[in-house]
């Protein structure tokens, strides 16, 4: 079957299969979407389709061509993410060290194995240009076979300007036999100029319960811990699976994110103090889990302060909906959309190898400001 | 896979087409070689994903098979070995077994099957070179293939073949070169124009393994070029887009005529390049009837130099300027002692030309002056 592995995402994949079986598959596709809702699963997918030796029908998984878009070694595919600098040898010729080859290579494994895994590297803020010229030089060169070739760029609203630029001249001028896709949040966050090349194709946040029903497939037993997983990851599979293989208790940290909001508002020293302590002892990913968590939670209070009642059904954190509502009622005056920002903006700032006891501290303060609109004693 | 071999023809075959291996990829199977046996004909193939080159070694062989084995510690195993008899099997676990008289070294290896195929048979347009002719073309035109991404179709070297002859074009934009090497002896009737644009890493590669061979083969198709030198066969995916129109941009009637020596030109090029602005590297040439006067200034440094030297000048007075370094590197790749430099004005390209004719080669380098204040 077509995208195969791609979970849900019916409107997607009906654009997509139509576009395949019409043969008016755009040389540039945007695929945007909140995280983890399967947007480089369906890229992949697509050109495993497009490359199985028994197209137009599978793909069959078990061709030659098949199996090696399964474990992302086909010569037919590259991928580019942001990378920080460091694990670039030559940033102008977007050349790899050897450890950044090494974490590359352990991506493609995990990514492999499982399609929904995140791929991020600690301290990656950008794309730079000399990936994208590593990805033109590789593009230039015809294949083999007429089979089309994918160029996936993952996180694309991460481009450095003079590497979306340099990009530009892919999207002008494309190969033939050549797929560029673009995965982004929102299509807002890519350069116009690539904007308007790109046909968008949207993709919608997992539901709740098929995030718990996927969980439990990959080995989450508990049916009430998946279901509680489900509920932190806002959506995000990729993010549950990182949850799911987490040995802290998903509730433990739920409840420290919404902690840490409370507190922020509270501004005791003492239990600030005592809440950094416990922040800084947690390991990156679990920071960014918080993160996460706070971004959902403060997004739902705007949720619920725009819609009142009828927003209930929309909100994410719903097995804390008395808590939430309690919390919304308390803060009359406070710009949930802003503070969403916030949080999104510490999770940036997190990936970009922030300090973590600084990020901390200005989320905690900033929180306030925009909360109670006045700035902290 | 099992088989018995010497030391030496091993680790030089495996050192052969080692040379193609990535030192740093993600792609963590093209560290590896790809080993077949098929009776006693071991075939090793390395890649690094665009260029594979293959090369057979003859072995003992008691029981085919294939395998993928890092290349690195087979190599500097091989190196330390002494010249010996080697026995090399593989085990189930895909384990690479090597025995010797005196030891035993075990490499894990892994799935052949991981491993990047090239096209097995070979295209069918088939031309025939001798060595020195291919090494001439490359010397004399490879300098000038552009290193800039934004416009792939030049970072390679377009190779045109006709029925009589090899049209070998390299430009950056800012030089060019053409060099047509006739082929009196090719069979026209069995053959079809066809050209590639070939990467540069692919010519490099070829340049290496050129030095003990007496004839190579080309196949070529749309997709591919293959390099067949008895001893190693280099299959290369090619350039893809297309090259531009290059005729169109050499002038047919530069009026203005020098003919000058070549060694004494570069070095007093070389000598008044060192006064010239190091970011442009402008050396203007001022040409009249008296000869050739060749100056350099950098407004920066307040530094200044020129030389006068003797040639022969047929034409009207004229001052044109250009990049020191794209100069000598086109004289440098004149294979003879004089050349003809052919110009139209200040701002259009000059031409040069070896002044005696090489039989059966005509090579023209192509410089776009630097515009004069």
């Amino acid at each position: 079957m077509p995208l195969e592995q791609l979970i849900e995402q019916q409107r997607a994949r009906r654009i997509i299969e139509n576009m395949v079986n019409s043969d008016r598959l755009p040389h540039a596709l945007l695929f945007w979407g909140p995280a983890g809702a399967g947007k480089s699963v369906a890229a992949i997918e697509l050109v495993k389709w497009l490359n199985c030796l028994k197209f137009p029908e599978g793909p069959c998984g078990t061709c030659e061509s098949c199996v090696k878009f399964q474990v992302l070694e086909h010569p037919h595919f590259r991928y580019q993410m942001p990378l920080p600098r460091k694990l670039l040898a030559n940033p102008e010729e977007g050349e790899l060290t050897k450890a950044g080859a090494e974490e590359l290579a352990e991506i493609f494994a995990n990514k492999g194995h499982n399609p929904y895994y995140t791929a991020e590297i600690k301290g990656a803020q950008f794309i730079l240009i000399g990936q994208i010229r590593s990805l033109l030089k590789w593009a230039s060169v015809r294949a083999f076979s007429d089979k089309p070739r994918l160029a996936l760029i993952d996180h694309a609203d991460r481009l450095k300007e003079e590497a979306g630029n340099a990009l530009l001249k892919l999207l002008e001028e494309p190969p033939q036999h050549f797929l560029l896709i673009l995965t982004a949040e929102t299509p807002e966050d890519i350069l116009p100029t690539l904007r308007s090349r790109c046909h968008l194709i949207e993709f919608d946040r997992l539901g709740n319960q098929v995030v718990c029903e996927e969980i439990r497939k990959l080995g989450v037993e508990d049916a009430s811990k998946a279901q509680e997983i489900a509920n932190l990851s806002a959506g995000n599979l990729s993010r549950a699976l990182q949850i799911a293989n987490n040995p802290k208790d998903a509730a433990d940290l739920h409840d420290f994110a919404v902690n840490i909001v409370r507190h922020s508002l509270g501004r005791n020293p003492i239990e600030l103090n005592s809440l950094l302590e416990k922040w800084t002892a947690l390991d990156s990913s679990e920071q960014l889990i918080t993160l996460e968590i706070i971004s959902t939670w403060l997004r739902d209070a705007a949720v619920l302060k725009e819609l009142g009642e009828n927003g209930e059904n929309r909100i994410i954190n719903n097995q804390h909906l008395i808590l939430l509502r309690k919390f919304v009622a308390n803060c009359p005056d406070a710009d949930f959309v802003a503070s969403t920002k916030l949080a999104e903006k510490a999770r940036a700032r997190m990936d970009g190898n922030a300090l973590p006891q600084l990020t901390f501290l200005m989320l905690t303060r900033h929180l306030y400001r925009e909360i109670y609109q006045k700035k902290p004693v | 896979m099992k088989f018995k071999v010497s030391q030496e023809p091993l680790l030089h075959g495996i050192s052969k087409v080692a040379a193609v291996v990535p030192s740093r990829t993600p792609l963590t199977f093209l560290y590896n070689i790809h080993a077949v046996l098929k009776g006693n004909e071991l075939t090793l193939t390395a890649s690094d994903g665009d260029v594979f080159l293959i090369t057979t070694v003859d072995v003992e062989g008691n029981d085919d098979g294939s395998m993928l084995v890092p290349v690195r510690p087979l190599q500097e195993l091989l190196r330390e070995l002494p010249k010996m008899e080697i026995e090399v099997e593989t085990t189930e676990e895909q384990h690479l077994f090597i025995r010797t008289d005196k030891g035993e070294f075990t490499i894990p290896g892994e799935d052949p099957s991981r491993y990047p195929a090239a096209p097995e048979e070979k295209p069918p347009q088939k031309l025939t070179f001798t060595s020195e002719d291919l090494k001439a073309v490359l010397e004399q035109t490879t300098f000038a293939v552009s290193h800039d991404e934004l416009r792939p179709a030049l970072t390679g070297l377009l190779m045109q073949f006709t029925a009589n002859e090899l049209r070998s074009v390299a430009t950056d934009g800012h030089r060019l070169v053409k060099l047509i090497k006739e082929r009196p002896d090719a069979d026209s009737s069995k053959q079809e124009d066809v050209e590639v644009i070939v990467p540069l890493r692919t010519l490099n590669l070829l340049q290496r393994n050129l030095e003990d061979t007496k004839g190579i083969d080309v196949y070529l198709a749309v997709n591919r070029v293959v390099f067949d030198t008895g001893d190693l066969v280099i299959t290369s995916k090619v350039i893809e887009g297309k090259f531009p129109a290059y005729d169109a941009v050499i002038p047919q009637d530069n009026p203005n005529h020098l003919q000058i020596d070549i060694e004494p030109f570069a070095a007093a090029v070389k000598r008044v390049s060192i006064f010239a602005n190091q970011i442009n590297k402008l050396v203007v040439l001022g040409l009249s009837g008296d000869g050739l006067v060749i100056s350099a200034e950098d407004p920066d440094s307040g530094r200044k130099g020129q030389e006068k030297i003797e040639a022969t000048f047929q034409g009207e007075d004229l001052e044109i300027g250009y990049n020191a370094q794209y100069l000598l590197e086109a004289l440098r790749h004149v294979p003879n002692d004089s050349v003809d430099l052919r110009f139209g004005s200040a701002t259009s390209a000059g031409v040069l030309t070896p002044s005696e004719k090489k039989e059966g080669t005509d090579l023209l380098l192509l410089l776009m002056p630097i515009r004069l204040q």
